[in-house]
């Protein structure tokens, strides 16, 4: 399954990603703030996001190896470890939306906030998540209502000031807020139709059912399940809306043209899922019958695509072109060097997944692997250039309009929100696997 | 398009954070309004979820006790020859032949090995006339079965002139006997019982004759017929829930 071949990918991409990001926010002092301490996080999403990945590898391999039973992955630390990382990962979801890219809190203090909202959620949820068998995780979904919020405030409240005022420079702040609000909800967002049709609720039966074997299905988590997805069909539709608006206005952009592809993907979505309802419905009705190969083709394609790899482009599109790391200096090698190892992995793992589909010998996939490194090394100057082109900076255009205060975040204040979610991490894996060793829920 | 935005010098404080965020009317109008529709399409999405699928969710998640019963009809297949002392044949029976009504599948087979067509009622009323020595086996393989259950019965003998009796188990676990089973629904209760794939192919029944010289002159032959039939159970299965 190419998902499978997807996830050791994403792994690395992620976790390499990650660590480097985090590494040049301690070395980008020149750098702003908040931009900086945005940096950061983005830095530990990548990461956390790299280790919930890597659980999931890991439980694929050995579920694909039959080296573990069903009943051991209901109670193993590796389904703790990944239910745990991805609360985290919503929780610093929180507290980037607060920061960035319109500050919320403006002064030093959303450094402590940070500090105190991934340690809370750590220790309320992670314990209640693991102990009530993760029967209620949909509730950690609630969390993601900050960023849409948030994230769709700006969108709107930027892209009006640009359009009305003629403010060209507010366009990099409604064009990031949109971004990550496609990053933050990646795949989900191709689902926009199926979800406004209640089309995708025949999914979310299947899944409560196909779960069933490793948590009882309840009302409860079922409703509070269709608050994200409810979030994204909004955020799409209204995102949308914004776009086609400012084309006219304005000119079409890159953000138009991603905006677009999605709200395409969806409707194109909508038929294929159609196509499988009876397949769907199997779960729920007799006994659950596996997708079609082509659709799962299509699955891997789009949907996983836009998880596994887009995300992570989308990141390291806002840290490096938005300037919120400095990539100039002596931080220049290093940049080069996390530009290249991304296009390269994300090269390759494309050049895999097409080999998955179409018959092509190695040999010509070697080589088109190599052509492709080939112009990486010789372009390397161009390319990162082009993509760290420092076209603005939103909080150079806040502060040049005058919409935010300029404060300074400490090395110490850094440094204190690093071991913060560390200490999380280190805390959510100690929990998971101390638990999953007593084998409660076994 | 109008436009409210605050000239005061802008201090970080919440209240300037939220004048700028709602500079503009528009916007604030459009933001309300995006808020709304997702309490609407978060509204009518719980209400499908609770109301059209979580009863079928909670069916398809709760095992009920289902009754099975089966429905039987069979058919017979038959075959007689002449064997001569000492001489072995094989019998050899074309299940695929038979007609399989729309639902059903084979479930056992019944064989019945029978010598009493030429001597035996005179070996039944005649005390002096010695019975011949009949041994039938039943070939393994040939027949997709349950060729290593416990409760088949693949080869017999006898020499008291009466018939023998086989059994070989078709399909897995079958015995005719109406059972109960938990299953979350209907469909996964019969879905045991509707396995494809068994009772195809031959089956092969070697026979062997030994005959006896009867102490009366006259009385002795050196040839036996012998009569294999088949019966071949085949069954339809219903489940009906217990309440």
């Amino acid at each position: 399954m190419a998902e499978v071949e997807l996830l050791p990918i994403a792994t690395m991409i992620h976790l390499i990603l990650g660590l480097m990001t985090i590494i040049l926010v301690f070395r980008s002092e020149k750098s702003n703030d908040n931009e900086r301490f945005a940096a950061l996080i983005l830095g530990w999403i990548l990461l956390i996001l790299g280790i919930n990945y890597l659980f999931s590898t890991i439980i694929d391999y050995q579920m694909n190896n039959d080296l573990m039973a069903t009943g051991q992955y209901g109670s193993s630390f590796l389904r703790f470890g990944a239910k745990s990382t991805w609360i985290i990962f919503s929780g610093l979801l929180i507290v980037l939306s607060l920061t960035y890219p319109y500050p919320l809190i403006q002064n030093s203090k959303i450094v402590t906030l940070g500090c105190i909202v991934t340690i809370l959620i750590t220790l309320i949820f992670i314990p209640t998540g693991i102990v009530t068998n993760f029967e209620y995780d949909s509730i950690s979904s609630l969390f993601l209502l900050f960023p849409f919020l948030i994230w769709l405030g700006v969108y709107l409240r930027y892209l009006h000031s640009e359009i009305i005022d003629d403010r060209k420079e507010d366009r990099t702040i409604s064009a990031v807020a949109a971004l990550l609000v496609f990053a933050a909800f990646g795949d989900w967002l191709t689902y926009w139709l199926g979800i406004i049709t209640t089309q995708d609720n025949h999914f979310f039966a299947r899944f409560a059912v196909g779960g069933s074997e490793y948590s009882d299905p309840n009302a409860i988590n079922l409703v509070m399940g269709s608050v994200l997805p409810a979030c994204v069909a909004v955020s799409i539709i209204s995102i949308f809306i914004g776009e086609v608006w400012r084309c006219r206005k304005k000119g079409i952009s890159g953000v138009s043209i991603f905006t677009f592809s999605l709200f395409v993907l969806g409707i194109l979505w909508f038929i294929f899922d159609y196509t499988q309802m009876g397949i769907v419905d199997s779960c729920v009705e007799t006994q659950c019958e596996s997708f079609n190969k082509v659709y799962d083709t299509y699955f891997i394609f789009t949907s996983q695509i836009i998880r596994f790899l887009l995300v992570p482009l989308i990141f390291m599109y806002l840290i490096l072109n938005f300037n919120l790391i400095e990539t100039g200096g002596e931080n220049v090698w290093f940049t080069r060097v996390l530009v290249l190892l991304m296009l390269l992995i994300v090269t390759s793992s494309i050049i895999e997944l097409i080999q998955t589909v179409l018959p092509i010998p190695q040999m010509i996939t070697s080589a088109l692997f190599a052509a492709a490194v080939v112009v990486f090394i010789g372009w390397e100057e161009r390319i990162t250039s082009g993509m760290i082109r420092q076209s603005s900076s939103v909080a150079k255009t806040l502060l040049d309009s005058g919409e935010v205060v300029d404060f300074s975040i400490s090395r110490s204040e850094y440094k204190a929100y690093n071991i913060s979610v560390g200490v999380s991490v280190t805390l959510a894996l100690m929990i998971s696997l101390l638990i999953s060793l007593m084998g409660i829920n076994s | 398009m109008s436009q409210s935005k605050s000239s005061e010098k802008f201090d970080g404080s919440f209240n300037a954070i939220f004048l700028n965020m709602t500079a503009y009317n528009e916007a604030v109008k459009i933001y309300i309004v995006v808020v709304i529709s997702f309490l609407v399409v978060f509204t009518y999405n719980s209400f499908d979820l609770v109301y059209n699928h979580w009863e079928l969710i909670e069916d398809a998640t709760t095992e009920d006790e289902w009754y099975l019963t089966f429905n039987e009809q069979s058919e017979n297949l038959q075959e007689s020859r002449v064997l001569q002392d000492g001489e072995m044949q094989t019998f050899t029976f074309y299940i695929d032949d038979i007609n399989v009504p729309e639902g059903y599948l084979i479930g056992e087979i019944n064989i019945t090995v029978d010598d009493t067509g030429n001597d035996g009622i005179i070996a039944n009323t005649d005390p002096t006339n010695e019975c011949d020595s009949i041994l039938a086996d039943v070939r393994e393989g040939g027949l997709t079965a349950q060729w290593t259950d416990e409760n088949n019965t693949l080869s017999g003998q006898t020499n008291d002139c009466e018939p023998f009796f086989m059994y070989l188990r078709v399909y897995p676990d079958y015995d005719g006997l109406s059972r109960s089973s938990n299953s979350v629904n209907e469909f996964q209760a019969l879905l045991p019982w509707q396995q494809s794939g068994w009772g195809y192919g031959e089956l092969e029944i070697d026979v062997e004759v030994n005959t006896d010289d009867s102490i009366f002159p006259g009385q002795s032959s050196d040839d036996e017929e012998i009569t294999i039939t088949i019966e071949v159970i085949m069954f339809e299965i219903s489940a009906s829930e217990v309440i």
